[in-house]
């Protein structure tokens, strides 16, 4: 035999096995599926919690490519702002948006404040996390009707609520500007309870102003027919009993100030989409935009028959990689009921917080929040954003999740939304309350 | 099973099945979601925990008797008319005057069933007094039904509705505009169980930002006394929840409501609004009928000598009473405790001085000697000697209603609280409450309107100021199936109320438990001190 032979095929061997590895490369391509047995994929892909559950063979992630690229999908106003608001406005040391030039506060900021995050800038997660509630203030008005699923392991689908969200800016969005705000508003917010039965009737409205004061919060109790003053304070209590708290809303719905902030670093990660191409978007006749009956709805694990993984898991997203930040946050609050948690969100896109890995106040592990999101364009594709389709709280103690469905033919979601701002009046709330 | 119990099953079911049939339908009737049906069925059972004492009456109810069987289905019907504005020609001024609209309507199908199955001695006070029992305990209404209409700053609400101002929780002050229901639950139910809608034409305006004012709002009301004149109907006596009033007086009662007139009109005008965006503030008149009735003896006709007792009732009447009041409420943030408060005048407000309202038995007598009233205290039933009198009151007179201002006040805070050894995912609600009450031009022969056992004319003293301190405490577990509380009120004349529950939901159920009892002295809510129950309640939620 060849001497050289010899080695070759010793080499050649071990070429091939490690070729044959699954273990061996941690990336992902389009068409790729991440399961149980090729987790290694995304190991550095997604937060350790996540990857958990796909190891545990609770997620099987099917990675694809989008048709469209979602830094295209700022709504007009956040787009028509990017260039105008370059250095524009700064953080002040309470981390309130000021004007770079004068160092006060603004008349009024249209647009996205921070079109340029610099990763290294000590305020970068602050102004990030400005950027995703403004770019949220340029679609105007929003009305989200959704259902919120309480979904355990054993059971599946225990009940839900049905609930609507709306917002009023009067920050960011354009015609804004000409509406008086004496009181230094930034928005104003209504959450309806709309059934089941006993609960429904419930309405909470929210003032959250520009400075650090608190939000005012009021709630119609329908039990005792009137308005009750709520404390603002108490955000990090369980959301009526789901595994979301009032600050989860959309990932993040606190203040800014209350919080400390940190860029940790800027890698890749999966983010899950509804589809590879955008969903349809229409404008009524009253000129509101809003999603459409023929939108993909999401089909979570309790829905699919012979579905082995967890049943809160949506089952029919396409994953797609996208450069991320990861922030770090810690509530500045002592009483607060989380202690640091990971956000992680798209450095393109400030609108896509992605996950929310989120620990106990001794800093162990507890819970993690994912949303999916979509591109929706106008069939003339003059109007195109991105929303959110669905939110996953799993607590990983009670082994329990909380969905919230979003992209449902049943609940059109709304924006440039019509409505009246007298609603969120103490007068006008009245007409909510039955 | 009675004969008037069956058509109302029949039609319970009806209601159910067709419901059942609509269940696996969203909840929203039409594609765009401007119309929304809700229902919900339950049942409600309390057992007695205490032997009846005192002049409760009947007296021959015992620990472990049945004392409710509360049946209820409410259908609720919500329309958004903003689509057909846009098609209807008869909505047409509507859509030319650019004003919303929607409508709510609730129906309501009550039976109790405590009369029918319940002990024996219910059964017979149903059997005496047939109509009157049945008037509450079969139940078919449209109990609320209204239709409202805004344009920008304005609001008009017109229907069948409820309204409560102010701040209180569990007693009433500046919430005193729509009358209870205290024909069932006495004390131990909600408030809202018991809330019963007028028909009124309400209205707001909403002025905006005004000086140092943000949401300045003028809001009134008016129910209209040709329509609704309504007051919280008198319980029976010898109904389950009725005051303890002895049997003696049950022949004289007569109730008198406030008839249907324009001057029996409900009215009543609040502005409220923000003062530096923290401090809620209003200010309130109104006029209404307390739930409390005024008690009075009248003679019937005039008499040299009251011989006869069908010459004397005593009537039962609903005075209107005046109420000014202010309330405030605002968030502090170092203690992150809301706190809320309230003060209102209740102008000329009846109240009982046995030596006025019951004055024929404190006018001059003939005297008698005991044989002769032996004798007739035999032929009448009623021995005069219990009532105080010596002999027959000569040249009878009717009692009168006294009145008198009396500000009533209070102060409360809430605040949500971690006590995270028993709870780490929810907070525990915590609010608690100070009533104060002060009879601004005192008198010290007023009195409350129960007499003491075994006195018929003994009745406990009222003071110049009464003071009860309320405290609920709740929270959630397990994702929020399960919500356990306990409320709490003592007087400090000598009465404690205790009222722990838990609720349970288990899908589209929820269930309840709820323990109630009253300790302590014959005052106030003590009154009731010896109807202690235990409460099952089981509800179906259609959707």
């Amino acid at each position: 035999m060849n001497p050289r032979r010899c080695f070759q095929v010793p080499l050649v061997t071990l070429f091939l096995l490690v070729c044959a590895c699954p273990l061996a490369s941690a990336d992902v391509s389009p068409g790729d599926i991440v399961d149980k047995t090729s987790w290694k994929k995304a190991e550095k892909l997604l937060p350790e919690s996540v990857l958990n559950w796909v190891k545990k063979g609770d997620m099987v992630l099917r990675v694809g490519r989008l048709a469209y690229d979602p830094k295209d999908y700022f709504p007009p106003a956040a787009r028509a702002s990017l260039e105008p608001n370059r250095g524009k406005y700064d953080l002040d040391p309470n981390n309130l948006v000021i004007d770079a030039e004068t160092g006060k506060p603004p008349e009024f900021i249209e647009g996205i404040p921070f079109p340029d995050i610099e990763p290294k800038d000590p305020k970068a997660a602050e102004k990030i996390m400005y950027d995703r509630m403004y770019y949220t203030y340029t679609q105007g008005n929003i009305r989200l009707p959704y259902d919120a699923a309480w979904v355990s392991r054993n059971t599946g689908y225990d009940r839900d609520v049905q609930c609507a969200f709306l917002q009023y800016p009067l920050t960011g969005y354009g015609p804004a500007r000409n509406e008086s705000n004496k009181p230094g508003i930034e928005r104003f917010s209504i959450l309806q309870l709309l059934a089941p039965f006993d609960i429904a009737g419930t309405n909470v409205l929210l003032w959250r102003f520009l400075d650090q004061r608190k939000d005012n919060t009021f709630a119609y109790i329908p039990a005792i027919r009137r308005v009750r003053r709520m404390s603002p304070a108490n955000r990090s209590d369980a959301y009526i009993g789901s595994d979301l708290c009032v600050d989860d809303a959309w990932a993040f719905d606190g203040k800014v100030t209350d919080f400390e902030w940190k860029v940790l670093r800027k890698q890749e990660g999966l983010v899950g989409f509804l589809d590879p191409a955008p969903q349809a978007f229409e404008k009524n006749e009253s000129g509101e935009w809003h999603t459409t009956r023929g939108i993909r709805a999401v089909a979570y694990g309790h829905h699919k028959e012979g579905w082995q993984g967890a049943p809160w898991v949506p089952t029919n997203l396409v994953w797609v990689k996208r450069p991320i930040y990861v922030l770090s946050l810690t509530p500045k609050d002592p009483y607060y009921n989380y202690g640091v948690q990971e956000i992680w969100v798209d450095a393109e896109v400030p609108f896509m917080l992605i996950y929310k890995a989120i620990n106990d106040r001794a800093g162990d592990y507890w819970k993690t929040l994912w949303m999916s999101f979509s591109g929706f364009m106008s069939a003339d594709d003059r109007m195109r954003l991105l929303m959110v389709t669905s939110i996953v709280v799993t607590d990983d103690r009670t082994d329990h999740s909380t969905v919230v469905d979003l992209a449902n033919p049943n609940n059109l979601q709304a924006v440039y939304a019509v409505q009246d701002r007298n609603d969120y009046s103490l007068g006008g709330f009245q007409k909510l309350c039955k | 099973m009675s004969l008037r119990v069956k058509p109302f099953l029949g039609g319970f079911l009806a209601v159910f099945v067709l419901v059942l049939a609509v269940r696996s339908e969203a909840f929203f009737v039409d594609e765009k979601k401007t119309f929304a049906f809700k229902a919900k069925v339950q049942t409600r059972t309390s057992l007695r925990l205490q032997d009846a004492e005192g002049w409760t009456y009947p007296g021959n109810i015992y620990v472990g008797n049945l004392v409710q069987w509360r049946n209820l289905a409410l259908l609720e019907l919500d329309h958004d008319l903003k689509e057909l504005t846009k098609s209807l020609d008869i909505l047409y001024p509507l859509k030319a005057l650019k004003i919303q609209s929607k409508y709510h309507l609730v129906g309501r199908f009550m039976y109790e069933g405590v009369y029918d199955v319940g002990p024996q001695a219910f059964q017979d006070i149903k059997d005496r007094d047939k109509e009157n029992i049945d008037s509450f305990t079969h139940q078919y209404d449209l109990w609320e039904f209204y239709v409202d209409l805004s344009r920008g700053p304005a609001f008009l609400r017109i229907g069948r509705q409820n309204l409560a101002w102010g701040e209180t929780d569990i007693f009433r002050l500046l919430d005193g505009i729509n009358p209870l229901d205290n024909t069932f639950g006495g004390p131990f139910e909600d408030l809202d169980d018991r809330r019963i809608p007028l028909w009124m034409l309400r209205g707001n305006y909403n002025f905006g930002d005004v000086g140092p004012l943000y949401s300045f709002t003028l809001e009134g009301f008016w129910v209209p006394g040709s329509w609704d004149a309504r007051v919280a109907p008198f319980a029976p006596l010898g109904s389950v929840y009725s005051a303890p009033l002895p049997e003696t007086f049950f022949p004289f009662v007569r109730v008198v409501t406030p008839d249907k007139s324009l001057s029996n009109s409900r009215w009543g005008v609040r502005l409220m609004g923000l003062v530096g965006t923290n401090v809620n503030v209003s200010i309130a008149h109104y006029k209404s009928f307390l739930d409390a009735p005024a008690l009075r003896s009248v003679v019937v006709r005039d008499v040299p000598v009251l011989t006869d007792l069908n010459d004397l009732t005593l009537e039962v009447s609903y005075p209107d009473v005046q109420v000014t009041g202010a309330s405030m409420s605002f968030w502090e943030s170092r203690t992150d405790i809301v706190f809320r408060g309230e003060v209102a005048m209740f102008w000329d407000e009846p109240v009982f001085v046995p030596e006025e309202s019951l004055g024929t038995l404190y006018g001059p007598t003939l005297p008698l000697p005991p044989l002769v009233l032996d004798l007739a205290a035999e032929m009448l039933g009623v021995d005069v000697r219990d009532l105080g009198l010596d002999g027959l009151p000569l040249n009878p007179q009717s009692g009168t209603i006294p009145k008198k201002n009396i500000l009533r006040f209070v102060i409360g805070l809430d605040k949500q609280i971690w006590i995270r050894p028993l709870n780490k995912t929810s907070t525990f609600f915590l609010s608690m409450q100070y009533f104060g009450t002060w009879v601004t031009d005192y008198d010290g022969r007023m009195r409350q309107l129960a007499p003491l056992y075994p006195t018929l004319i003994n009745f406990p003293k009222v003071m110049e100021t009464e003071h009860v301190f309320t405290a609920l405490i709740s929270t959630l577990y397990r994702k929020g199936t399960i919500s356990p509380q306990v409320a709490l009120a003592y007087d400090v004349r000598g009465a404690w109320l205790i009222m722990p529950a838990v609720n349970f939901t288990k899908g589209p159920f929820r269930f309840m438990l709820q323990y109630s009892a009253i300790q302590g002295n014959f005052t106030g809510f003590g009154a009731f001190r010896d109807r202690d129950q235990i409460s099952f309640s089981l509800t179906y939620l259609l959707n």
